[in-house]
């Protein structure tokens, strides 16, 4: 006990007070001190633990009885912040509900606004709320909402107090006439009103307070038209992240998609760090471009996947395509405001605002157009290459979140008994990243939440299968985006069940299911299972009324795939034929050119595999497959010195057939542009640091690939030493990132062996081969890999005259070889016997062999496959 | 109702007597609630998870008049749980032909014995918990005020201050009408359980 603590003796908290802290409020410092320093005989402490004790078992017993009873109050019901009054509810939605209140010392009426936000709030959050409140009520502005007070109520609630507008949201603004509903503004008149948002807006950025969630709910225009901004800063506070929490609240009201559609692509992209004044720019574009386009800038719907990909992606409809007369210049500075890329938006909420003056007043306009080669420059130069992982999958999963509470949100208003997964549904998101930088959303901990997710889904909305179906395919795709085969089935399945149990027979949700149960088959290998089920999704799919022909084109394009690997080419041609027709309709008839190069994407991806099944036996007709996907990928490509690795890969497998054709200078000429394609790709990435560690290494992989096919076709003009080079590039490339006995670690050594050989280096080669050989069996038994190894390692000996040890080791290589009816390889591996034979004047067995065999020819290098 | 008066060993003595339709009812009121729970739980749907209730509950019934039930073979619990789990995995096996039919695997997997039990145990509490609402409420009148306000307090979470107002108490009232209701429940709970002694013989 302090001296100084003696002086100042707490008043004794109160029983409420107690209550309310057994109850999870955050203790106040009185009474801290209180309990810790002053409760002599302990009676306070007592009570308390009694109370505590009593919670715990009413929780427990609420929960229990939870459809039997009432539903816990709504928030509404709670205490008030102490010196206001509640006079009533005037709004709910945003972070939480707005009252009409009275603070008592004042006596003014005070719109008071209590955050919604479930027991997560840390002391670290409540001070970081009042300093960000206390900058935001420093604002002194016409047009911005005045904040009074701030604090947190008994029951460990947010709250603010601010002026009350009597007003309606901006959207919905009409001017008084003599017409009993007034009149909808003109354009000009729309312009000016929203002016003076941005001067407020303005006003706020030059003390840096950013506003992260403009709308028009958060713009009240009162009656004399002028507009009233709210919120400053609140989405800030009120999440850790602008886009997770403050949604979060704001879907609970069901306003999901409402402020979804405001949100920027830096603000979906998860990474608080690129937020800055210009989001605000982006949210100012879509709300001026609603109020006079009455419609937005682009739909936001479908799968979760879509949504954030049509912030990412989507170029907002032009304003003239809806209005056939809107001024272009006009169009011009609200595209502008749109743009996708921060970099080209209005620097500044003031530049928006000085262009339209400019506009109003007749002057020459500051904005420029994004010509649509810079647009399809960036779109290409973000998709060309693969995206990075991990960032893609966070935004999924903070969607995931919203997306999660709005079903929630749904139900409970039907269903009490879910009323709590809400708050559970924000506490994973706050466990993702609270305030912990060091704690950074990885993969695994996006698995994680995946799952909690998964067991929420699962317990909670076991009852709902109509919502839940949705969820569980929206759990599966994720989880197949982060290779978690089982979890994924588990939730797919799930999905079907659900789907069982509703008996509404076949459906585009069941369809996805059943397709994403083939990929998971696919990835695992396992051909019929995965032709099964893409069988089935397409029954259904063409049983559909609603059927989606993007759909039924990939499902088209896996199941030809699956066919391939099933060995049945003319099904497999079928199918990939007219997954290509559908693709070609949908093309025509594109609206936007985002969407023509989605399409023309999938094309590329069906033409690879359409060549990929003739690569071997007819690599002529593969040859024209790759070309005509190259060159669909060329029309839409105006800037030929931007790489686009899927031309590499195309061009890595064109080179394939051309030195199975025997083209090699052809063949060369192919590796050559590949490997330029990829590399340049590959520093880009670097340059722009996007790529997380995992996608550099699939990269990277893919340029080894055609180092190593490149040294072969060098090997075969002769070029030994930039062959040997090729080679050396190609195995360091995979011994970095392979484990050590990883096939392509060992085609890459055994490529050097071969090398070795052509150079007259023997002896190294053998010992090289005798080394790699039991690591190859070990690794994939009996195989082809090992048979060619072991042709090279019979080649070998037969050099040294070592018949005995050379006759051993290519009869392995032909059995294999013939058992797998790989008729060449079988043929050059006779012939190499026949050889021996007659070296060591066994005539006989000579002419055995030699009757088995016709020409040498080489076929160790893989394909790139596009598989799906 | 569940009678909390008399104990399961009682019960199980009076289902030995064909005609105790009252030791039989009652019987089923305690334990079919905790299946049909314990079903849900594993995955069941509403209408089979009651089918598995039912036909466990005859099952048991039918084995303990034949006299199948003793107590070496473990408490009362695990011998309902095993009816029931052989229950659920036969539906298990029938929804497992209908996903190889769709070209799926068959396997679900079965949560041990020991997950089962930990299952049940909670299955259990929260049936007991639901009991006691109803035993409370229909041990109470229904003017009450104690009763009154520890509902609108505790379930229904309105402000201290309001149920003060609304059912004119004192605060103070309101607080110690909570409190004892609380205990009342947890005295409630406490005999509920000793009634399911799931040791009896």
């Amino acid at each position: 006990m302090t001296a100084e603590g003696r002086d100042q003796r707490p008043p004794r908290p109160t029983h409420d007070e107690l209550e309310a802290i057994a109850a999870g409020a955050t203790m106040s410092s009185q009474v801290l001190v209180y309990l810790r320093d002053w409760d002599e005989d302990g009676s306070v402490n007592e009570e308390l633990k009694k109370l505590e004790k009593d919670q715990d078992f009413l929780v427990e017993f609420i929960e229990a009885n939870r459809d039997r009873v009432k539903g816990p109050a709504p928030i509404t019901e709670q205490q008030a912040p102490d010196g206001y009054e509640i006079i009533r509810e005037l709004d709910r939605g945003g972070q939480g509900v707005v009252y009409l209140a009275r603070q008592l010392r004042t006596k003014r009426e005070v719109a008071l606004k209590m955050i919604l936000q479930a027991a997560f709030t840390t002391e670290r959050q409540q001070q970081r709320f009042q300093r960000e409140v206390e900058l935001v009520a420093s604002m002194n502005h016409p047009n911005i909402v005045t904040v009074f007070d701030s604090g947190t109520t008994p029951d460990g609630r947010l709250f603010t107090a601010m002026e009350y507008i009597k007003g309606v949201p901006l959207d919905r603004f009409r001017i008084h006439d003599q017409s009993e509903d007034g009149r909808v503004p003109d354009l000009r008149e729309q312009i000016a009103i929203f002016l003076k948002v941005c001067d407020a807006v303005t006003s706020a950025h030059l003390r840096a307070i950013i506003h992260r969630d403009l709308k028009p709910l958060n713009i009240l225009v009162d009656d004399e038209g002028e507009p009233h901004v709210l919120d400053f800063g609140l989405a800030k506070v009120v999440g850790p992240e602008a886009m997770t929490d403050s949604v979060m609240a704001a879907t609970a009201a069901g306003e999901f998609m409402g402020t979804f559609a405001y949100a920027s692509p830096e603000q979906v992209s998860g990474d608080p760090e690129l937020i800055d004044t210009r989001t605000d720019v982006y949210a100012l574009g879509v709300i001026l471009y609603e109020l006079l386009l009455k419609s937005r800038p682009y739909e936001l719907g479908g799968s979760i996947n879509d949504m954030i990909k049509s912030i990412m992606d989507i170029q907002p409809i032009k304003p003239t395509s809806v209005e056939s007369d809107f001024d272009r210049d006009l169009e011009t500075i609200l595209l502008m405001a749109l743009s996708k890329d921060i970099n080209r938006r209005f620097q500044s909420v003031r530049d928006l605002a000085d262009d339209l003056e400019n506009w109003l007043a007749g002057r020459p306009i500051m904005a420029r157009r994004d010509d649509s080669i810079y647009v399809l420059r960036k779109y290409i130069r973000r998709h060309r290459l693969p995206v990075s992982l991990a960032a893609g999958f966070i935004l999924l999963l903070i969607a995931f979140a919203i997306t999660m509470s709005v079903l929630f949100a749904k139900v409970t208003l039907a269903n009490n008994r879910l009323a709590g997964t809400l708050g559970m549904a924000s506490e994973v998101i706050a466990s993702a990243d609270p305030e912990n930088n060091e704690k950074a959303l990885t993969a695994t901990t996006a698995v994680d939440m995946l799952e909690s997710w998964s067991s929420v889904v699962n317990e909670d909305l076991a009852d709902e299968p109509e919502i839940s179906i949705r969820m569980f395919n929206d759990l599966g795709e994720s989880f197949i985006g982060f290779d978690r085969y089982d979890q994924a089935e588990e939730q797919l399945l799930n999905a079907l069940e659900a789907m069982d149990s509703l008996q509404q027979g076949p459906s585009r949700e069941q369809a996805r299911a059943l397709h994403n149960l083939g990929r998971i088959a696919y990835k695992r290998a396992r051909w019929d299972e995965a032709y099964a089920s893409y069988d089935q999704s397409l029954e259904m799919q063409r049983r559909l009324q609603d059927m989606s022909p993007n759909a039924l084109a990939k499902t088209l394009h896996h199941r030809g795939a699956t066919l391939r690997k099933l060995g049945n080419a003319p099904a497999a041609q079928d199918d990939l034929q007219e997954s290509l027709r559908i693709y070609k309709t949908i093309l025509d008839n594109a609206q936007t050119e985002a969407e023509e190069i989605r399409v023309l994407g999938e094309r590329n991806s069906v033409l690879n595999t359409l060549a990929l099944i003739h690569s071997v036996d007819e690599p002529e007709l593969a040859v024209t497959y790759y070309n005509q996907a190259i060159n669909e990928l060329r029309t839409k490509q105006d800037d030929l010195e931007i790489p686009d690795w899927r031309i590499g890969r195309l061009l890595h497998n064109v080179a394939l057939c051309q030195l199975r054709m025997g083209e090699l200078e052809q063949a060369k000429a192919s590796l050559e542009s590949s490997l330029y394609i990829k590399e340049a790709g590959l520093r880009q990435l670097e340059e722009e640091a996007q790529a997380a560690d995992n996608d550099d290494i699939g990269n990277r992989l893919q340029l080894a690939n055609s180092r190593y096919a490149m040294s072969t076709v060098l090997h075969r003009l002769g070029d030994m030493e930039n062959a040997w080079n090729n080679a050396e590039q190609s195995l360091r490339i995979r011994a970095l990132v392979l484990d050590a006995t990883h096939p392509k670690v060992l085609d890459s050594r055994q490529q050097i062996c071969e090398l070795m050989l052509s150079d007259g280096d023997v002896d190294g080669a053998i010992a090289e081969l005798e080394l790699l050989r039991p690591m190859r069996q070990a690794r994939t038994g009996n195989s082809t890999q090992l048979a060619t190894m072991d042709l090279l390692r019979g080649r070998a000996y037969l050099e040294i005259g070592e018949h005995v040890e050379a006759e051993s080791a290519l009869e392995s290589a032909w059995t294999e070889f013939d058992r797998r009816n790989q008729v060449d390889s079988a043929r050059s591996t006779a012939a190499m016997l026949a050889k021996s034979c007659l070296d060591r004047g066994d005539e006989a067995m000579a002419q055995v062999w030699r009757d088995r065999s016709v020409s040498v020819e080489d076929g160790t290098i893989s394909d790139d496959d596009g598989s799906p | 109702m569940v009678d909390i008066e008399r104990t399961t060993t009682a019960l199980l003595e009076g289902l030995f007597d064909h005609k105790n339709e009252a030791a039989w009812s009652q019987f089923d009121a305690r334990y079919r609630p905790i299946v049909v729970a314990f079903a849900r739980k594993l995955g069941l749907s509403e209408s089979d998870a009651n089918d598995v209730a039912q036909e466990t509950v005859f099952q048991f019934l039918k084995e303990y008049r034949e006299g199948k039930y003793d107590r070496d073979r473990g408490r009362l619990r695990s011998w309902i749980i095993g009816i029931a789990r052989f229950r659920i995995a036969g539906i298990y096996r029938k929804k497992g032909v209908k996903r190889e039919y769709r070209g799926e695997s068959a396997m679900v997997t079965m949560p041990n014995e020991d997950e089962c039990s930990k299952l049940w145990e909670n299955e259990r509490r929260t049936v007991i918990l639901r009991m006691a609402l109803q035993e409370l409420r229909a041990t109470t009148k229904s003017h009450d005020r104690t009763m009154k306000a520890f509902e609108m307090v505790a379930i229904n979470q309105v402000p201290v201050a309001t149920v003060a107002n609304d059912l004119e108490m004192t605060q103070q009232e309101v607080y110690l009408a909570k409190s004892r209701t609380a205990k009342r429940l947890r005295t409630i709970i406490e005999k509920l359980d000793e009634t399911y002694d799931e040791n009896a013989t």
